[in-house]
């Protein structure tokens, strides 16, 4: 049976293809192969084919079939409407196509991502070379929502789950849009309870999602701008630091300043870097001194000191602890 | 494999443009390319062999050529000739993909091939709205995906022609540049951060190195290596078996976000998060602690606690007056 169907499937695509006038229903059913039985059979069987072909992505054009008369329609496939018109690509081209088709490591993306890569290199000169679907480059960016999470954002429907940060609570949302940032996936959307624009982040919510079964039960406005609801987007402003560090030392802040020698044992750095961030510069331990600005100085020792209360020296053994 | 009618009209669809393009494959190699199993390609392609335009004489149906009963080639494909249109989402992988290529380079020429490419896609799709339903491809966005590595696509031409490259690195753990000969084998994004899996000179061990840490890269072909300075680790490795056990104030959340892959185990008691850890560079971890907003604090194993401590006070006295 279902070989059957796949046949006649294929055979109304490739009339409605061909034919470059509209083709009325008693022409299909008379000319295409796997038509039968009673008229009412033949006009059940032609409308889930319409709505099959339709869910694959076809478009099929209804108009009347003959202009005089509208009481009768026809149909047809437009090829410009079928097929990838991209034309020839360069070498370089095929290669991004590849790499880029090839990176995704998430359910929804990837198996996106390789159909278009069968579809480009089906056109004819387009063979793909030795880098063709080799995934070289990967992106490690799976979560098990985000399907559905798109899926209600196609579909316009609210969602519901539990969200960690760190404490749980239940949210809807309507959501709007996705975003995938340094790796980790974000969804914007109108949290329903508190009746306002919130970003979520997708490894933090901590149950299952339960999509609301009627669709279109929300409108993203015309002028959502997910980005600006993305604030790890904006330009962070920078103040100009200026520190000492030991020579041949502090090699990743290095490359983003200006470094001129002190002595033999210590250079100067002036560079940009965000405030919020100056604990980051710990990381280089007593390489770095960090001189300017003043204010940045003493956040820096004033979380010095806690980091040196935090320790307990009095107690660094644990309950139990032999050693020494 | 239960494949629906649906599935197979899908894929015969795609199949036929496919093998006409690409003659002569074996029926190994099309399952393959088209994620499922060499029976049910034969299958399809049996089904096919009856297909066609109206009339069904031999000039009309499909025909399908077994140069050799293995491998296929599609010498009349009718009006099947060319690839159905990408679908949004096909679309959509595309153009977010190319839009990450953009952040992975810093070869101008590079980013306005890439660029000039990627308009081409977004052209087939229309601009904002992609298809008829209207979903915008701002929808979906992969701005900043992954934190920026200007060496990426040169690393991934050094893989596709299997050629050295010598890079000058910053090592992650002490702070010390060293060049090396290495022979990248795979470039993968993790939690946003680049990684280069690449052989070692002598061709004997796997090596990972981030490309943020990468400060130079020269192509190479077959080049004897770079001297390689050592990397001066101060941290006394843990004992065999010992648990590494640190403290984080609740503040420290996502502290537990970033490193789950090496929490074992925690317990919160309300203030605070007792992790245990598997870790392998201690070097790594003190400095990760040390860089932190707030205090953290190691538990275990005990010499690193006092390397820790020693650390800091010795950061401290350099700003005492």
């Amino acid at each position: 049976m279902s070989d059957q169907k796949t046949e006649r499937l294929l055979n109304l695509t490739m009339a409605l293809l061909a034919t470059p006038r509209f083709l009325s229903k008693s022409e299909i059913f008379r000319n295409v192969a796997g038509y039968s039985g009673s008229t009412e059979t033949m006009e059940r069987m032609f409308e889930r084919d319409k709505d099959n072909l339709r869910e694959i992505g076809l478009v099929i054009e209804v108009a009347p079939f003959d202009e005089l008369f509208d009481d009768e329609v026809g149909y047809r496939i437009r090829s410009e409407s079928y097929a990838l018109n991209i034309g020839q690509l360069t070498p370089s081209e095929r290669s991004y196509a590849s790499l880029a088709a090839t990176l995704w490591r998430n359910r929804m993306l990837h198996s996106s991502g390789h159909h278009a890569l069968l579809k480009l290199s089906a056109i004819e000169g387009n063979g793909f070379g030795d880098d063709y679907g080799s995934g070289l480059i990967t992106l490690e960016n799976d979560s098990p929502h985000l399907e559905v999470l798109w899926n209600a954002i196609e579909n316009r429907a609210l969602v519901h789950f539990s969200y960690s940060n760190p404490e749980t609570s239940n949210r809807s949302l309507a959501p709007y849009g996705l975003s995938l940032w340094h790796g980790i996936w974000y969804v914007v959307g109108m949290d329903m309870t508190k009746n306002e624009i919130r970003v979520f982040r997708l490894s933090r919510i901590a149950s299952s999602i339960d999509t609301d079964p009627i669709n279109g039960s929300f409108e993203i406005p015309e002028d959502f701008a997910m980005k600006e609801y993305l604030v790890m987007l904006k330009e962070r402003p920078r103040v100009l630091c200026s520190a000492l560090i030991r020579v041949g030392r502090c090699n990743t802040l290095r490359m983003q300043g200006v470094v001129e020698s002190i002595d033999a044992e210590w250079d100067r750095i002036e560079f940009p870097y965000q405030e919020e961030k100056v604990s980051e510069l710990l990381w280089f331990g007593d390489d770095l001194i960090l001189q300017t600005p003043e204010a940045m100085r003493d956040a820096l020792i004033a979380l010095l000191k806690a980091k040196l209360v935090a320790r307990n020296p009095s107690d660094m053994t644990l309950p139990g602890d032999n050693h020494e | 494999m239960n494949d629906s009618a649906l599935d197979r009209v899908a894929r015969a669809l795609d199949l036929i443009p496919f093998l006409t393009a690409n003659p002569g494959l074996s029926i190994a190699e099309i399952a393959q390319q088209f994620d499922t199993t060499p029976i049910q390609i034969s299958r399809d392609l049996s089904l096919l062999h009856m297909c066609g335009l109206p009339g069904y004489s031999h000039l009309e149906l499909l025909d399908i050529d077994y140069q050799d009963p293995d491998y296929v080639s599609v010498s009349e494909p009718q009006v099947l000739d060319k690839p159905r249109a990408l679908t949004y989402l096909e679309a959509l992988a595309l153009v977010l993909g190319l839009t990450l290529l953009q952040e992975l380079t810093n070869d101008k020429e590079e980013l306005s091939k890439i660029a000039a490419f990627r308009e081409r896609i977004s052209q087939l799709i229309g601009d904002r709205h992609l298809n008829e339903s209207g979903h915008g491809i701002d929808l979906l966005s992969t701005e900043q995906a992954v934190r920026q590595s200007p060496y990426a696509l040169t690393i991934a031409q050094a893989i596709t022609r299997e050629s050295a490259i010598d890079i000058e690195y910053i090592s992650a753990t002490s702070d010390t540049r060293t060049r090396r000969l290495i022979y990248p084998r795979r470039l993968n994004f993790k939690d946003g951060v680049g990684y280069c899996e690449a052989l070692s000179e002598d061709l004997q061990t796997y090596r990972t190195f981030r490309l943020d840490r990468i400060t130079q890269i020269d192509l190479r072909e077959s080049e004897q290596p770079q001297g390689r300075q050592g990397e001066s680790v101060t941290v006394p490795p843990a004992e065999p078996g010992q648990p590494v056990q640190i403290l984080i104030p609740k503040e420290g959340f996502a502290f537990l976000e970033t490193h789950a892959e090496i929490i074992t185990d925690s317990q919160f008691d309300g203030q605070n998060y007792h992790l245990f850890l598997q870790v392998e560079s201690g070097e790594w971890l003190l400095r990760t602690l040390l860089a932190l907003p707030y205090p953290a604090t190691v538990l275990a194993p005990l010499n690193w606690a006092k390397t820790l401590s020693a650390r800091l006070e010795d950061t401290y006295k350099h700003y005492q007056d």
